[in-house]
């Protein structure tokens, strides 16, 4: 048990970190469900069911693109807290974890994103001030700085998920497993990817 | 280059990774723009370092493209301020004004061309292509999760390779073109290209719906593969009446509900 939650805390922690390839650092797209999902799932003892999560937010996650201000559902922490909540001790079926996962993903822009860049808006005036001031500033430690807060407040978000999220979505399966809101959880993850493949077909369409 | 050896290239180039690292709603990537310049600046200006604060100051105020052309606008950035250190003081005001319109115009232009081809094409295409190779790979007798893993390294060597060949050949680029960014830019068939990857991406999206339809039909039963033909339907018609994806999400376990309220299962 004690082996299984530190493992479980170790994918909460690799989930923060690769979080920050989404935005904050490199954008290499390691952190896409479709690779996120398959290689956090062979590290928990489960790569079907993890590529089964990223292949479902990831066909779901293409309807909106992050540009400006906009700040989208996040792909890596819908597929991170879906599979955190899928696997490990005390794992919640697929048909709560995976809409779990992306209500997750939607609350990580108000939650952790929006402060901390509202706080990163704070901090670009006080430089400007500073430099104004003829003080030096060194801007590659204010960027690590930022880089390990992403981290934490993602890891604390995970973490929480692991913690809270996770009896709940049990008790909730529990009771809606046998009646006709269970029945349509499971077509929702079952058919959604398909949907999803729909969305992903439109969005490669050529606009005229 | 002349002026950017090596060394700093890579410096620029290893900053460039982490431009957005410091994003806000204001400023946007201008703090970030301001970081990864800051090695040049120290350089150009090594013998004014009041006017070099000056200058990172000027690089920090409000900037925002798209983060893989990040490399070409601070390699024009490079060349720009290497011009006004190395110009006498009453011509560097000038100087800073026209490097001013000239980023500006710059990043916006970017801004557009890179959404609309890594946001708006590429990334959906490795998405596709990989979920195809993945595909191809279990009816070609593969085991089930070396095909996973391959497709998934598959896709990050898709996507990343054209992005940090950018990042890096954008740098000297940038800093050759210097004021000439615009005209230089207009050769390249950008449209074109887009329009290729998004054409691909689309029969690569639907021969995927196919073949998966197909298979469902010899495989199990007509109503199955109906039940997937719909969704790909839907999902292609939810996304053109501009419904998210987490509302279709919501929609398809509604039709579920009612579909095993009336007896049915999938």
């Amino acid at each position: 048990m004690t082996t299984e939650a530190g493992v479980l805390a170790a994918g909460a922690a690799a989930v923060a970190a690769a979080e920050l390839d989404s935005t904050l650092a490199a954008q290499l797209m390691v952190s896409r469900p479709i690779v996120l999902g398959p290689i956090l799932g062979f590290a928990m003892g489960s790569p079907l069911v993890g590529a089964f999560v990223g292949l479902v937010v990831e066909l779901l996650s293409h309807d909106k693109i992050p540009v400006g201000g906009l700040i989208p559902a996040n792909a890596p922490i819908s597929a991170g807290a879906g599979l955190l909540l899928a696997l490990g001790p005390g794992a919640v079926a697929l048909p709560v974890a995976v809409p779990a996962g992306l209500l997750l993903g939607r609350l990580h822009g108000p939650l952790v994103d929006a402060p901390l860049r509202r706080r990163r808006g704070r901090m670009a005036r006080e430089v400007g001030e500073t430099l104004a001031r003829g003080e030096d500033v060194s801007l590659g430690l204010l960027a690590g700085r930022e880089l390990l807060l992403q981290f934490l407040a993602n890891l604390a978000m995970l973490l929480a998920v692991i913690v809270v999220v996770k009896p709940l979505g049990r008790l909730t399966w529990r009771v809606v497993e046998d009646t006709a809101l269970g029945t349509g959880l499971w077509s929702a993850v079952l058919i959604s990817p398909w949907a999803g493949l729909g969305m992903l077909a439109h969005s490669m369409r050529l606009a005229r | 280059m002349t002026g950017m050896g090596p060394g700093m290239r890579l410096r620029l180039f290893l900053r460039s990774l982490f431009v957005q690292s410091l994003w806000s709603f204001e400023n946007m990537q201008g703090l970030g723009f301001g970081m990864c310049l800051e090695p040049w600046l120290g350089k150009v200006w090594k013998d004014a370092p009041a006017e070099g604060r000056r200058a990172l100051a000027r690089h920090c105020e409000h900037f925002n493209t798209n983060p893989y052309m990040t490399g070409l606008v601070l390699g024009m950035a490079a060349s720009l301020e290497e011009a006004a250190a190395a110009a006498a003081g009453e011509a560097r005001p000038g100087l800073e004004g026209r490097q001013r319109t000239l980023k500006a115009a710059a990043s916006s232009a970017l801004a557009a061309l890179g959404d609309s081809f890594f946001w708006g094409a590429w990334r959906p295409f490795c998405a596709i292509f990989a979920v195809a190779a993945g595909v191809l790979g279990v009816i070609l007798g593969g085991r089930t999760v070396t095909v996973i893993l391959a497709a998934a390294g598959f896709y990050v060597l898709a996507y990343a390779a054209p992005v940090l060949a950018l990042r890096w050949q954008g740098l000297s680029l940038g800093y050759r073109w210097g004021e000439r960014f615009a005209q230089e830019l207009s050769r390249y068939p950008f449209q074109r290209l887009i329009k290729a990857t998004r054409m691909t991406g689309l029969c690569l999206a639907l021969g995927c719906a196919g073949i998966a339809i197909f298979s469902i039909m010899s495989a199990s039963s007509l109503p199955r593969a109906g039940v997937v033909a719909a969704a790909v339907a839907g999902g292609w018609a939810a996304r053109a009446y501009g419904l998210t994806a987490r509302r279709l999400y919501a929609a398809v376990g509604a039709v579920g509900v009612l579909a095993a309220m009336a007896g049915l299962r999938w």
